[in-house]
């Protein structure tokens, strides 16, 4: 079993989506099965462990020792990605400003 | 060489936050207006700029195809523009140090930085360092700290992801008196509406910047997986109905605002254009007792 310390590779505070791609790299050509151990990871953005989750899901690697923020921010994000996303409807209309006195008067007019 | 000049207000004050960019429009027209080669901007009149004036300004400035000279900043302005670059923008490349920045841990404010689009190591840095600086310049208490990181890393992640940009931008400002942190985060590449032409998506729908600023602030992304379109969504949600703080985006011929009172897309007229994307994030550093940043990141 291959286990990938993502700490090692990228820090404790994980932020960029890309950063995602060191991982997918470091997996390349292992063929047994493979865990990404989280341990000491103290933050991950919610676009890094989207990215994260795509990688292991394709794989089938299993994502452990998480803890704390990092363990709830993973858990979100996988329900999120089962779940019918909710988009809101775009209904409401765009204003329009047609010069700059348009544009004065909307600044002094909003709350 | 003809020159023309231009008055640089005193912007003080944003509190209808976008609002700074009523004056900021004007200078930019009257720029671009301007039929010679060098622009003057004359700070005679100016005393105190704003963040979320100054630091559009200063992108603005190092975009602009015009030769633009500043003129006639009093000493304390002028001491000013130099700390915080001003005229050039604080560059950023892989051998920043944690400890280069110290200097403004006991200020209230960053210098205007500028990174490079193409190295995520470089800007994940910027975003812990830039973070680490606020700290010790508000000392915000423990629970700001993942939803700022929250906030940060979503956007700066959209500059890399879909802009198209060579740069970014960030620069940050603790206004005492108010109790906020007030964020400017911008890139140089296509705008939001260039990203929904080139991936061919919702074009049926989007058919102008503002309907395009609309879009991408409510989940439609230009990726087009249904995993995909939290980012700015969610971060307007803890930003303004969490913490209580107010949200603009500027983009192309549009911007987008958010604040408690409400939230809609405006498109401005046909001569002012803005290339490239900035966001305003006005943050409380009171937040409110009950706040628990992960009753905004779901559905």
């Amino acid at each position: 079993m291959s286990r990938i310390l993502v700490k090692e590779l990228l820090g404790e505070d994980i932020r960029s989506r890309a950063n995602a791609n060191k991982i997918k790299t470091e997996i390349t050509n292992i063929a047994s099965p493979i865990i990404i151990d989280m341990q000491g990871v103290i933050f991950v953005s919610r676009s890094f462990s989207d990215e994260l989750l795509s990688i292991a899901d394709a794989i089938s690697a299993k994502i452990v020792n998480t803890d704390g923020e990092v363990k709830t921010m993973i858990d979100i994000v996988r329900r999120s990605r089962s779940m019918h996303k909710e988009r809101v409807a775009i209904t409401d209309n765009v204003i329009e400003l047609n010069d700059m006195n348009s544009v004065h008067d909307y600044f002094s007019s909003i709350r | 060489m003809m020159k023309s000049s231009i008055q640089i207000p005193s912007v003080s004050r944003d509190e209808r936050i976008g609002s700074v960019f009523n004056q900021l429009f004007s200078i930019i027209s009257k720029t671009e207006l301007s039929e010679d080669d060098v622009v003057e901007w004359d700070f005679s009149e100016t005393e105190f700029l704003h963040p979320f004036f100054i630091a559009p300004l200063s992108i603005y400035k190092q975009s602009c195809y015009k030769r633009i000279e500043c003129c006639n900043k009093n000493s304390m302005v002028e001491n000013y523009h130099r700390t915080i670059s001003f005229d050039d923008t604080f560059k950023i490349n892989d051998e920043l140090q944690n400890d280069a920045l110290n200097y403004f841990r006991g200020k209230t404010y960053t210098p205007i930085f500028s990174f490079p689009t193409n190295n995520v190591a470089i800007s994940d840095k910027l975003e812990q360092i830039v973070q680490s600086i606020i700290q010790s310049q508000t000392e915000y208490g423990k629970s700001l700290q993942a939803p700022l990181s929250y906030i940060l890393s979503e956007i700066v992640c959209n500059i890399n992801q879909h802009s198209r940009a060579k740069h970014g931008y960030i620069y940050c400002q603790y206004l005492k008196k108010e109790r906020t942190i007030n964020i400017c985060i911008a890139d140089d590449g296509d705008g939001v509406l260039s990203s929904y032409i080139r991936t061919k998506l919702h074009l049926k729908d989007v058919l102008n910047d503002a309907i395009a600023l609309k879009y991408a602030n409510n989940g439609y992304s230009t990726k087009g997986l249904p995993e995909r379109g939290f980012g700015l969504r969610t971060s307007r949600s803890i930003l303004v109905n969490g913490l209580g703080g107010a949200y603009f985006m500027l983009s192309g011929n549009a911007f987008y605002r958010h604040q408690k009172d409400g939230e809609g897309a405006v498109l401005l007229p046909p001569n002012i254009i803005w290339d490239g994307t900035i966001v305003l994030l006005r943050i409380p550093i009171d937040i409110p007792k009950d706040f628990c940043l992960y009753n905004y990141l779901e559905n």
